[in-house]
């Protein structure tokens, strides 16, 4: 037992150490060589956590190898377009000004069942309301509708708006003060404290989460006593 | 050519080691499969007493390596070759020469086959 448990702490630790050097993306996100590498990585994994018969480094060579050449190959689609178009292919056109490419449709097996389920599933029911349909790397269908079937911007409408986005920071996270986003917005523990009096906290603790965004607009949440 | 460092280190490391752990399997094995034909030729000549502390030396050798051969080989195929010289010292005790023997080229049939596995050749690799 205390094999089995080793041995899945070690595995474990290895394949999320080298799943956070692959990438950052979410499975959803996952292009096909990035998901076979996933599934491949979580097989292998499991044979020496069930098998004591079979040493760990029979598993662990094997996903060090994949980790290795998955983070090669990405270096040098990094580097070289062609290889990078080769790996992860090209997004394809699927509608074009309106128009429906089969041959496109045809190279990639994608049928009108599933073109007209994508449209209808991201609000579109007419194939004629989209401009443009781009069958992406990731297998995802992205449409660009005609100007006409979307709502106007205020550029569009040539109607001046005031910027008044700005990301919040986050100063204190479950009564931890986060020094560094403090200092990205140059203010100062002593201005935190004084902020912190003014609304009735005696320490940061007292504060749940406390933001500030970019003109200065302070909103928290006081923690909640726990039972 | 900084970026692909961290990949080509990994690879090389990995290929090192297999070639690294290759011949250290070879050489081994090949170390107890000599010590285990004087054995034999001890066995032979009827020295049984000669025979018994040959093969009790081989099999400390063989012993010291249990942590490596672990690490590296498939457990059966490990605990297979130990039941082996288990067997042979038991025969070597009762001095019954045909067992003996046989007991002895098995051993070596599978202390070839622990070094094979490890081996690169298209064999294995196909």
């Amino acid at each position: 037992m205390a094999t089995a448990f080793l041995r899945t702490v070690i595995l474990y630790f290895l394949i999320m150490f080298g799943l956070r050097l692959t990438g950052k993306r979410q499975i959803g996100e996952l292009e096909p060589s990035e998901l076979v590498l996933t599934m491949m990585i979580s097989d292998l994994a499991t044979v020496p956590m069930q098998d004591f018969g079979i040493p760990l480094l029979a598993g662990v060579i094997p996903i060090l190898t994949l980790l290795a050449l998955s983070m090669l190959l990405s270096q040098l689609s990094l580097k070289n377009l062609r290889f990078r178009a080769l790996l992860c292919g090209v997004p394809t056109l699927l509608i074009d000004q309106g128009r429906i490419c089969q041959e496109a449709m045809r190279k990639n097996r994608f049928t009108i069942d599933e073109l007209l389920e994508e449209l209808r599933s991201q609000g579109y029911c007419d194939v004629k309301a989209v401009k443009y349909a781009v069958l992406e790397n990731s297998g995802q269908l992205s449409i660009l509708p005609w100007p006409r079937e979307q709502p106007p911007s205020a550029r569009q409408l040539h109607h001046p708006v005031e910027d008044d986005i700005s990301l919040p920071l986050i100063l204190i996270n479950d009564g931890r003060v986060l020094r560094s986003n403090l200092k990205k917005c140059g203010k100062s523990e002593a201005w935190l404290s004084q902020q912190l009096a003014a609304r009735g906290f005696s320490s940061p603790r007292q504060v749940f989460l406390l933001t500030i965004t970019g003109d200065d607009t302070i909103d928290y949440l006081p923690k909640e006593e726990t039972p | 050519m900084k970026s692909f460092l961290p990949s080509v280190l990994i690879l090389g490391g990995i290929l090192a080691f297999s070639l690294w752990n290759c011949a250290a399997m070879t050489a081994h094995t090949e170390r107890w499969s000599g010590q285990l034909e004087q054995v034999a030729e001890l066995a032979g000549e009827e020295d049984w007493s000669g025979a018994e502390t040959a093969l009790e030396e081989s099999y400390r050798d063989w012993s010291s390596h249990q942590t490596l051969l672990h690490i590296v080989e498939r457990h059966d195929s490990v605990d297979d070759a130990e039941a082996m010289y288990r067997r042979a010292s038991a025969f070597a005790k009762e001095q019954e020469a045909s067992e003996f023997q046989a007991e002895l080229a098995d051993l070596r049939d599978q202390l070839r086959l622990l070094a094979e596995m490890e081996r690169f050749s298209i064999k294995n690799i196909l």
